[in-house]
């Protein structure tokens, strides 16, 4: 530091701390009076009967919780969530990887295989369902069309409106739009691999196999980690793609938390209870997040 | 001995790569070629790929109907409105927290990115009741300030990523010759950190093109509808459904997206890969 500047370093500190203040007073204004203070109402109102239709609004205590945790549907709706949350990840990831290590080989015209190859990620949630629920339709929907020429199915199939095949028929749509973000993220990756260290590992006389499992997946690890937990986060959160489909049901078969407390809050106008059920929702979160923070947090270096 | 390698795999690489290519771009196909049949074709012989007459009359019916162009236009909106005022919060905030000196920044950081994860539909109740008690429920503003918070936190958290990029020696030089920080942000920072924020507001943008819950929620007149509840409301339930003109519809709804970032691409994956890439 030059003299000048030492001289006027006291006047300079308070107006630096003023310059902190008011660039970074906005967002986390913004973001603790529009998310973290009516997430707080929120848990408030799940203590009472807070009823819109009803007109109710009094602190019951821990009567939703004690009803939640006796209502089967509550477990229903956390399975649900979990399965719909977790198995779309293990596919997604799989088909990405695969594209990642495809298109890591491919050297003319990458950048335009890519580009393609995340389409289905780039096009908005609301027509992956549109999609989805036209290539399902029982009547004119191509998948049974398929079936049918393939031999596998005889007539056609209501595939959203089965309890056994709605949960998995809405898993591939979540497959299909997701795989291009590990894509995304895991060819980044690969890009950033010394090729040394592959080179080496062939004149070394490890296969292919060899090479990926001990030498690119330990590399990849903290991508892969962040890019599932966030893919498990935002499923867990899903609404877009689930509610054209499926509204939660046949028969509540793939009512996640998500579509629960939209149906409690905004169909039954019983916030109480949503909310109850937001609070679970919450905990779930909150168990993943603090994982994806160890990750995100953990490696970076502290300044 | 690499193109030896690659000549000798290229019997598996090859088939593989259009498996690949056929699994993201069929259903796209299908859906743009579904736009370019009439209701009559549809119904008539579903599972035939290709349009028996090709006719752009589902455009037509979609953007004549009168309802379409309004969602559109609100959607544009309010997603553009609430994206640059992302851009310009995360931007602040993200270049102070790369520069600030402070105990507990990490915590500080972590926490914010933590709010991004806060299940959205449970913070919709609480501003569900807010909006409709100040009489907000209906208004862009109440849109605005929604999306905003959607994609705000991670946005922090990504400019933070691009000021770090950008090195302390040059705000230096320029401190010494006597620009103040606002200054120095204004004319140094920002032209660096203008990918990082060309990333911010893309990635607020498509937060808010990919949300259902809130519009359907916070808006229920027709002139203020957004895309994604006004087609749930025009075609989902429905006896018998125009796919044809649902699939020119979805057509539409995905232009803008595919378009800004055909355009915009490399800063997109820099934006959302450094983050993790790096570190």
């Amino acid at each position: 530091m030059t003299g000048a500047s030492r001289l006027s370093r006291l006047g300079m500190r308070r107006r630096e701390r003023l310059f902190f203040a008011a660039t970074v007073l906005p967002a986390v204004s913004v973001i603790g009076f529009v998310i973290v203070a009516p997430l707080l109402i929120s848990i408030s109102y799940s203590f009472t009967d807070f009823n819109l239709i009803e007109g109710t609004h009094a602190f019951v205590g821990l009567a939703n919780y004690r009803r939640l945790l006796a209502d089967p549907t509550f477990y229903q709706s956390l399975w649900n969530t979990l399965l719909l949350g977790v198995s779309p990840v293990v596919g997604a990831f799989f088909v990405g990887f695969g594209q990642a290590l495809l298109l890591n080989e491919a050297v003319a015209g990458r950048s335009l295989m890519r580009g393609l190859t995340l389409l289905p990620w780039v096009i908005p949630q609301i027509v992956v369902s549109f999609l989805f629920l036209f290539m399902y339709n029982p009547s004119v929907g191509v998948v049974n069309v398929l079936l049918r020429d393939l031999g596998v199915i005889h007539q056609f199939v209501p595939w959203l409106a089965l309890p056994a095949t709605a949960p998995p028929a809405v898993a591939i749509a979540y497959v299909w739009t997701e795989a291009p973000f590990f894509m995304l993220m895991l060819l980044a990756g690969l890009q950033t691999i010394p090729p040394e260290i592959v080179e080496a590992a062939v004149v070394d006389g490890a296969s292919w196999w060899q090479r990926l499992l001990h030498i690119i997946v330990p590399e990849l690890r903290r991508i892969i980690a962040i890019s599932t937990i966030l893919m498990v986060i935002w499923n867990f959160n899903n609404f877009t793609i689930i509610w054209p489909l499926t509204e939660g049901g046949p028969v509540n078969a793939t009512l996640t938390f998500a579509v629960w407390v939209y149906r409690q809050a905004f169909q039954n106008f019983d916030l109480g209870t949503a909310c109850t059920i937001g609070v679970a929702w919450l905990i779930l979160l909150l168990v993943v997040t603090f994982f994806y923070l160890r990750v995100v947090g953990g490696e970076e270096p502290v300044t | 001995m690499m193109r030896a390698r690659r000549g000798r795999r290229g019997a598996v690489f090859v088939p593989l790569l259009g498996l690949s290519l056929a699994f993201s771009l069929l259903p796209i196909i299908w859906m743009t070629f579904t736009s370019l049949k009439t209701a009559h074709a549809v119904f008539g012989a579903p599972g035939r790929l290709l349009p028996p007459v090709w006719t752009l009359s589902a455009y037509h019916i979609v953007l004549g109907d009168g309802h379409f162009v309004v969602y559109f236009a609100n959607s544009l909106f309010v997603n553009v409105g609430a994206s640059i005022a992302t851009v310009g919060l995360a931007t602040l905030a993200g270049y102070s927290f790369s520069r600030l000196r402070m105990k507990g920044k990490q915590g500080v950081m972590l926490a914010i990115l933590a709010t991004q994860m806060f299940p959205s539909a449970v913070l919709l109740i609480a501003l569900y009741v807010i909006f409709r008690r100040l009489g907000m429920l209906d208004s862009y503003a109440s849109l605005i300030l929604s999306y905003v918070t959607l994609g705000l936190p991670f946005s922090v958290w990504m400019m933070r990523g691009f000021a770090d990029a950008v090195p302390v020696d040059i705000e230096e030089a320029a401190m010494i010759d006597g620009c103040g920080r606002l200054q120095l942000l204004w004319r140094v920072v920002v032209p660096l950190m203008l990918p990082g924020m060309i990333a911010v507001a893309l990635f607020s943008f498509l937060v808010g093109w990919n949300d259902l819950i809130w519009a359907l929620t916070l808006t229920t007149s027709p002139s203020m509808r957004l895309i994604p509840p006004g087609f749930v409301a025009t075609y989902v339930g429905q006896f018998q459904t125009y796919w044809n003109q649902l699939m020119a519809g979805s057509v539409l709804v995905s232009l803008p997206t595919i378009i800004i970032f055909t355009l915009l691409q490399k800063y997109l994956v820099q934006g959302i890969t450094s983050g993790a890439v790096k570190g």
